[in-house]
């Protein structure tokens, strides 16, 4: 079954979003260098904003 | 028993017995809180919360009395009470501690500001147009960025320097919330620095705009009827999924995520009750005991803190800045869109709701009577206060694990 374009952006959306918020919560606590926390971390921030934005323009998308 | 017609006067009686530095700040705060009370009248300054701090600020430094012996004080709230005992017992006697410490100290008061901002704010108008409100509004963080370094180079504290940084995002319930967390200490001075700049935004930024935006471009017409249309259930969604992403990375915002989707989804939603109950009672009632409390706040010694000077230049910065940022994003986004798009709705972007919104159209119509911009600008202000709730969030979560 083929996907809808508005399944496909959620789907990408929400992936992205998991991978941004993996980054944040998960993988950044475990380091212990500063530079490689903040670099995770503010990196997962960006990551999870394109995702978020990415979801904005499924929200947006016509069925 | 020793008695004497000045006993009968303690309100001017302890002006001769305090120091003297604090005796003078305290006839200066009580003209400053008559200033504005006044210009709140006016409506030269935001009445909803001059008039009720300039009244605080005017009682809490003329109704000094004698507590026991020489100790002088008022009836007023002890803000750095922290002793339960003595907490319980002066609940009793201050008539504004309960609402204080169940409110203030643990920042509910911005959380219920914030429930009713999120009931009058349309998040359609950033969902119509994402990629231009979200560029702007992030362009209008410079203040909030920029202003750390500075203050760290200024002398204050990291966390300090980020609470006071804050102020760039222009949402007064934001900069309470940041400052409770990270600088407790300096919570009053900069919370009403806050105000009192936010209060001169509407005055300030059309100078701002005019000095950086040629005529030419604030006349600019943008389309407006290719905008779609978004429905609630779109709005709805949105609302949901941001809060949950929002709540997941920020988990110590949360409490400031939470009351702003839920006073948009319930807008949305469209539960009248709630929404009348949300915009109305619990939004200008708690507006109406901030401007009280932190009036109460306002006493000389309070005040009279050497590092209030480094803030009031500081907010000031962070405004100015700001306001910067946020015309360089609209002036980026005039380039990228081949000259279709008004540079002044980049003022919008600094996430005043919806005062920076309204001195954007201003601008645009002193210019050009046919021109309607305001639809783009509340998209922009309105992305502007989730992106000002995301750096606090960085600030909050990144700074408070500093020892």
């Amino acid at each position: 079954m083929m996907m809808s374009k508005k399944s496909k952006l959620w789907a990408a959306g929400l992936f992205i979003i998991a991978i941004g918020i993996t980054m944040v919560r998960v993988i950044s606590p475990r380091l212990h260098e500063p530079v490689p926390v903040l670099t995770v971390y503010f990196g997962g921030l960006v990551v999870a904003t394109v995702g978020l934005f990415i979801v904005t323009l499924a929200i947006r998308s016509k069925p | 028993m020793e008695l004497s017609l000045w006993n009968f006067f303690p309100g001017i009686t302890t002006l001769f017995v305090q120091d003297t530095v604090i005796a003078v700040g305290r006839i200066v705060l009580i003209a400053f809180g008559f200033l504005l009370a006044y210009l709140g009248f006016k409506r030269v300054l935001e009445p909803l919360i001059m008039i009720p701090m300039g009244l605080g600020m005017i009682a809490v430094n003329a109704g000094v009395l004698f507590l026991s012996g020489t100790t002088t004080g008022t009836l007023f709230l002890n803000p750095l009470v922290s002793d339960v005992t003595e907490l319980v017992n002066i609940m009793q006697v201050n008539f504004l501690q309960p609402i204080y410490n169940l409110t203030f100290s643990n920042g509910l008061i911005a959380c219920l500001v914030f429930m009713g901002i999120g009931a009058i704010s349309d998040v359609g108008f950033l969902l119509a147009r994402p990629f231009a409100s979200m560029f702007i509004a992030v362009c209008a963080e410079l203040g909030s960025i920029a202003t750390l370094p500075i203050g760290v180079a200024m002398g204050l504290n990291i966390k300090e320097a980020a609470a006071v940084a804050v102020v760039g995002g222009a949402d007064a319930p934001m900069v309470m919330y940041a400052s409770l967390i990270l600088a407790k200490d300096l919570f009053v001075p900069i919370t009403v620095v806050a105000y009192l700049y936010l209060s001169l935004t509407y005055g300030g930024y059309p100078y701002l705009v005019k000095a950086l935006i040629p005529k030419k471009l604030r006349g600019i017409e943008m389309d407006i009827q290719s905008m779609p249309d978004v429905s609630p259930k779109e709005k709805f969604i949105f609302s949901v999924v941001t809060c949950l992403v929002l709540c997941l990375l920020f988990p110590v915002a949360a409490p400031l995520f939470l009351s702003f989707f839920i006073g948009v989804a319930i807008r949305e939603a469209g539960v009248e009750r709630f929404i009348e109950f949300l915009e109305g009672p619990l939004l200008y009632g708690s507006t109406f005991f901030l401007g009280l409390l932190l009036g109460t706040l306002c006493e000389a010694s309070t005040i009279l803190n050497p590092k209030v000077l480094t803030l009031l230049i500081l907010g000031m910065l962070a405004l100015l800045l700001s306001g910067i940022g946020g015309i360089i994003g609209g002036l980026l986004m005039y380039l990228f869109s081949k000259g279709k798009f008004n540079p002044c709705v980049g003022i919008a972007g600094v996430s005043c709701v919806p005062t920076t919104a309204k001195v954007a159209q201003h601008e645009v119509n002193e210019v050009n009577p046919y021109a309607l911009i305001l639809p783009y600008a509340m998209g922009a202000n309105v992305s502007g206060v989730i992106t000002s709730a995301i750096i606090t969030g960085i600030y909050v979560t990144v700074l408070s694990v500093i020892k």
